[in-house]
C-alpha cells in the first residue's frame, strides 16, 4: 500500500486545516486539540492504558482532525473512538463499554445512564469504521519515548542523572501531545527536544563527544530543535489556561464542559 | 462556526472523503473462498482492469467492532513488502447505511463493509497437492520449499511471527510465485523472547512441541517447525503428523523426534505441562530412519528435516540457515518459478459441476479402495529428478511410469486466503472444535474459553483460539497482550511544570 506522508507544516495545520474552512479559527482548534489530548491522557489513565497506547490515541485523533472538520465531528466522541482504537493498535484492548462508560464520567462526572451508554456505543461502533478509514488504516504509530530512553541510557552513564533526566524529558513528552507536534515533526526528532529541555530543567548535562553534535543521531537540525523546543513550551502559555471560565462558557456553548486551569 | 455538537459524525461524506477507495471502484467477479473473517472475492479493478482479491472484514457478531485481529493483521502487512509475501494492496471501504423498519437511514447501524485488497494467486498449496492426478518434482517442491523459506526469513528479520505456517496459508500463482497469506494470527515479537505470548496458535498438525508443552515466551522457531512439518509433507505426499488432540499430536510429535528430556532439551522438565505429558517411556527419535526408507527423502533432504524437526526450539535450524542448506544447492536443482507448469485456476463457483463429477469418481475410487486398503490416500508422491518416476516408496502403490508433465484435471482444490470451512476430502483435517476444552482447563486463568468461538477454521485451535476477539478475549487479559513495558510505572504523573495529572482539562467538569 502506497503510504502518504501525516506530516504537515505549522503553516499547513494552521491556515489550512478542515476546520479553518468551516470557520473555526486556529485558536479555537489549538484549545480542542489540548482539550482532547488532556481528556485521551485522563481516560487513558483511568483505563489503566499503557503510556504509548494513550499517546497513539492522541496521534490518531490529532491526524483524524487534519481530514476531517471540528465542526462537523464532536471532538469528545472522535476522541472516545480514538482510545478505544488505539487500545487494539497497541495491543491492550478495552471493552467499548468499558471505554465508554469511563470517557463520560472523565467527561460529565456522573455514571451514564442505559440510554446514554447505548447511544455513545453506537456511535462508537459506528464511527469507528468512519475512523479507521479516514485514517487510512495507517495504524502503526511510532513514538519519541524509545529513541529519547534509548538515547538517555547510552548516553548519561551516573544512574542517578540518567533516571531524573528521562523523567524530566518524558513529562515533556506527555505534555508535547497537547501541542501539534506529532503533526509537524517525527518522532526521534521530539525526543531530542524534550531531552534537550529535561537538560535544562534537571541541569544533568548532555555528554558530548568531541565535534560530533550529540542530536545528530536524532535527525534533527539544530533550527527544527529550537522550533521544537519553542512550541512545547508555549503549552505551558496558552492563554486558554488563564481563568475564562465566562467566556469559554459563551464561546463553546457546552456549559459545563469547560472549566480551564485554576489559579493560573 | 462552532464545534460539533455531541455526538455529530461526518459519516454521510462517503468515500474517497474519507481517505480510502470505495469497493464500487471494483468488479466483483466471484466468491472464490471463505475467509478467516468474512469472504473473499476475485475481483476486477475497473480502472485498471488489474484482477484483484477482496477479502471482506466480517463484522457481525463483533461486539467490540473491528476486529483486533484484522487490525493487527493490517499493521503487519503494511509493514511487510516481499515477493513471497502476499502485497495488501489497498483498503476500501462501502459506503451503504443500513436502514431502519421505516426504511430511513439509520445512524447507529452503519454496517458499510471493509475489504482487504491483494494481488490475486491461482492456488494455496494444499489445494494444489490435493489435485486429483498432480504430482510435484523434486525440484519444485526445493523451489517451493525456497520461496517459503525466503519469505519467512524476511518475516522473521522483520520480527514478525506467522503463527499459522500450513499449506492453505501459502499461496501460489501461475508464475510459480509462493507467496505466505493470512497474518490474521501474526505478529510482532522481541528479540529477547521476553514478552508473553499465547501457546494456542497455530493449526494443530504444524503445532510445534514448545507450544504444546505450554510455553509462552517463544520465536521464529515456531514458524521453522510448522516449515518442517510442510517440507516432510511435500515429499511424504500426506501430512505427517496428523493429530486428533492435543495429546495425540504430542504423542505423535514422540514417536518420530523421541521423547524430550534435559539432554536433547535443557529446560524442557520445568515446561508448564510437562508432566501432564510425559511419556510412560523413553523413545528413541526416528525421524531420518522413518523418511530415509523413502527414496525421495535423499540424503540432504532428510538432513534439512532433521535440522528442522528438532524438539529444543533454540537447537532448531532458521530460515536464513536453511536456506544455505546443502538441499538447495545439489541437484537436482531447485528450478525457476517461472518454468513450473501452470495449472488452471479452479474458483469452487466455475467448477462446482466438474467437483460433482469429481465426487463420483471418488467415490468410485474409495470402493476400490476397500479391496485395496494400503491405498490411504490420494496425493501422489512427488516425482524424482524432474519428471523421473523412479521406485516408488515402499507403501506407495506403484503409478505408471509417467514422464509428461503432470496432467491437471480440474479439480476442486482452492481454498482461497482463508480456510475451508470444512474438510475438503475425509480425514484432510482432523475434527474441528473444542474438544480439548478439559485439557485447557488445566492452564488455569486463560482458560475462560467459553466464550471464544471458532471463525470458519478448518483444523482446529485450542478451545477456540485467540482468533475470536469478542466476549471474553478482552477482559481476561489474554496473556498474549504484552502490556506496559519500560514506559509505564512510576514517573507519568510527576510533572516539573505541573504537567499531566494537575493540569485540569478544557471539558472537564
Amino acid at each position: 500500500m502506497g503510504e502518504t506522508s501525516w506530516y504537515k507544516t505549522r503553516e499547513e495545520i494552521e491556515v489550512k486545516s478542515p476546520s479553518r474552512v468551516d470557520g473555526i479559527d486556529s485558536k479555537q482548534e489549538s484549545f480542542q486539540r489540548w482539550s482532547y489530548s488532556t481528556f485521551l491522557q485522563e481516560l487513558g489513565q483511568r483505563l489503566n492504558n499503557p503510556q504509548r497506547s494513550i499517546a497513539t490515541s492522541i496521534v490518531l485523533c490529532q491526524r483524524f482532525f487534519t481530514l476531517q472538520s471540528l465542526a462537523k465531528n464532536d471532538p469528545k466522541t472522535i476522541s472516545i473512538i480514538c482510545m478505544f482504537i488505539a487500545g487494539k493498535v497497541e495491543g491492550s484492548p478495552r471493552p467499548v463499554d468499558d471505554v465508554i462508560a469511563k470517557g463520560y464520567r472523565v467527561l460529565h462526572g456522573k455514571e451514564p445512564t442505559t440510554e446514554v451508554c447505548a447511544r455513545l456505543k453506537g456511535a462508537v461502533l459506528t464511527g469507528e469504521k468512519f475512523v479507521l478509514s479516514t485514517l487510512r488504516f495507517d495504524l502503526e504509530i511510532e513514538h519519541p519515548y524509545e529513541p529519547a530512553l534509548d538515547w538517555v541510557r547510552r548516553s548519561v552513564k551516573v544512574e542517578m542523572d540518567a533516571k531524573r533526566l528521562f523523567q524530566a524529558a518524558w513529562n515533556f513528552l506527555n505534555d508535547g501531545l497537547r501541542s501539534s507536534l506529532c503533526l509537524q515533526f517525527r518522532p526521534s526528532q521530539i525526543a531530542a527536544a524534550a531531552i534537550y529541555l529535561g537538560s535544562r530543567m534537571t541541569n544533568v548535562k548532555i555528554p558530548c563527544d568531541g565535534e560530533k553534535d550529540w542530536w545528530l543521531e536524532f535527525h534533527v537540525t539544530k533550527r527544527q530543535l529550537c522550533e521544537i523546543c519553542n512550541q512545547t513550551l508555549e503549552i505551558y502559555q496558552q492563554d486558554f489556561l488563564i481563568p475564562v471560565k465566562h467566556e469559554a462558557k459563551s464561546k463553546f456553548g457546552d456549559g459545563g464542559l469547560l472549566r480551564p486551569e485554576q489559579g493560573r | 462556526m462552532a464545534v460539533a455538537d455531541a455526538g455529530k459524525l461526518n459519516i454521510e461524506e462517503h468515500p474517497p472523503l474519507w481517505g480510502s477507495r470505495s469497493v464500487d471502484c471494483f468488479e466483483k467477479l466471484e466468491q472464490i473462498g471463505e475467509g478467516t473473517y468474512g469472504q473473499v472475492y476475485m475481483a476486477k479493478d475497473i480502472k485498471t482492469g488489474e484482477i484483484v482479491a477482496l477479502k471482506k472484514i466480517r463484522m457481525d457478531n463483533e461486539k467490540e467492532g473491528f476486529p483486533i485481529t484484522a487490525i493487527r493483521e493490517i499493521k503487519i502487512l503494511k509493514k511487510l513488502h516481499h515477493e513471497n509475501v502476499v502485497e495488501l494492496k489497498e483498503i476500501v471501504t462501502s459506503p451503504g447505511r443500513d436502514t431502519d423498519d421505516q426504511g430511513k437511514p439509520d445512524n447507529n447501524k452503519y454496517k458499510g463493509g471493509i475489504y482487504m485488497v491483494f494481488e490475486y494467486m491461482d492456488h494455496d498449496l494444499t489445494g494444489l497437492a490435493d489435485r486429483p492426478g498432480l504430482r510435484f518434482t523434486i525440484p519444485q517442491i526445493k523451489c517451493y520449499m525456497r520461496q517459503l523459506l525466503t519469505g519467512l526469513h524476511y518475516c522473521h528479520a522483520h520480527q514478525i511471527l506467522h503463527r499459522d505456517i500450513k499449506g492453505s496459508n501459502l499461496l501460489i500463482d501461475n508464475e510459480g510465485q509462493l507467496k505466505l497469506a493470512d497474518f490474521g494470527l501474526a505478529r510482532m515479537y522481541s528479540q529477547d523472547h521476553s514478552g508473553n505470548l499465547t501457546n494456542r496458535v497455530i493449526t494443530l498438525w504444524y503445532r510445534p512441541p514448545e507450544l504444546l508443552l505450554g510455553a509462552t515466551k517463544y520465536g521464529p522457531a515456531i514458524d521453522m517447525w510448522s516449515v518442517g512439518c510442510i517440507f516432510a509433507e511435500l515429499l511424504y505426499a500426506k501430512p505427517i503428523l496428523p493429530g486428533k488432540n492435543e495429546n495425540e499430536q504430542l504423542s505423535k510429535i514422540f514417536e518420530l523426534c523421541g521423547s524430550p528430556d534435559e539432554n536433547n532439551w535443557p529446560g524442557v522438565t520445568k515446561m508448564p505441562w510437562f508432566n501432564n505429558f510425559k511419556p510412560s517411556r523413553p523413545l528413541k527419535r526416528r525421524v531420518r530412519e522413518f523418511f530415509g526408507q523413502y527414496q525421495v527423502f535423499d540424503r540432504h533432504a532428510l538432513e534439512l528435516l532433521d535440522k528442522m524437526l528438532v524438539l529444543d526450539p533454540s537447537q532448531r535450524i532458521t530460515a536464513k540457515d536453511a536456506l544455505d542448506a546443502e538441499y538447495f544447492w545439489t541437484d537436482p536443482l531447485p528450478c525457476d518459478p517461472k518454468s513450473l507448469p501452470t495449472y488452471e485456476a479452479s474458483h469452487e463457483f466455475q467448477t462446482k459441476k466438474k467437483r460433482q463429477e469429481q465426487r463420483q469418481r471418488e467415490e468410485a475410487a474409495k470402493r476400490q479402495k476397500l479391496q485395496h486398503p494400503h491405498q490411504q490416500h490420494s496425493r501422489l508422491p512427488p516425482l524424482q529428478h524432474g519428471g523421473q518416476s523412479h521406485a516408488a516408496a515402499p507403501h506407495w502403490p506403484a503409478h505408471p511410469t509417467n514422464n509428461a508433465p503432470p496432467q491437471v484435471p480440474a479439480g476442486p482444490s482452492h481454498h482461497y486466503y482463508g480456510k475451508p470451512r470444512g474438510p475438503p476430502g475425509p480425514n484432510r483435517y482432523p475434527p474441528s472444535g473444542n474438544q480439548s476444552r478439559g485439557y485447557n482447563q488445566s492452564r488455569g486463568g486463560y482458560s475462560s474459553s467459553g466464550s471464544y468461538h471458532q471463525q470458519g477454521r478448518g483444523a482446529p485451535y485450542a478451545g477456540g483460539g485467540p482468533r475470536g476477539p469478542s466476549g471474553g478475549a478482552y477482559g481476561v487479559g489474554p496473556p498474549n497482550y504484552t502490556q506496559g513495558g519500560q514506559h509505564g510505572g512510576s514517573g507519568r504523573g510527576q510533572n516539573p511544570m505541573g504537567g499531566s495529572r494537575n493540569q485540569q482539562y478544557g471539558w472537564q467538569q
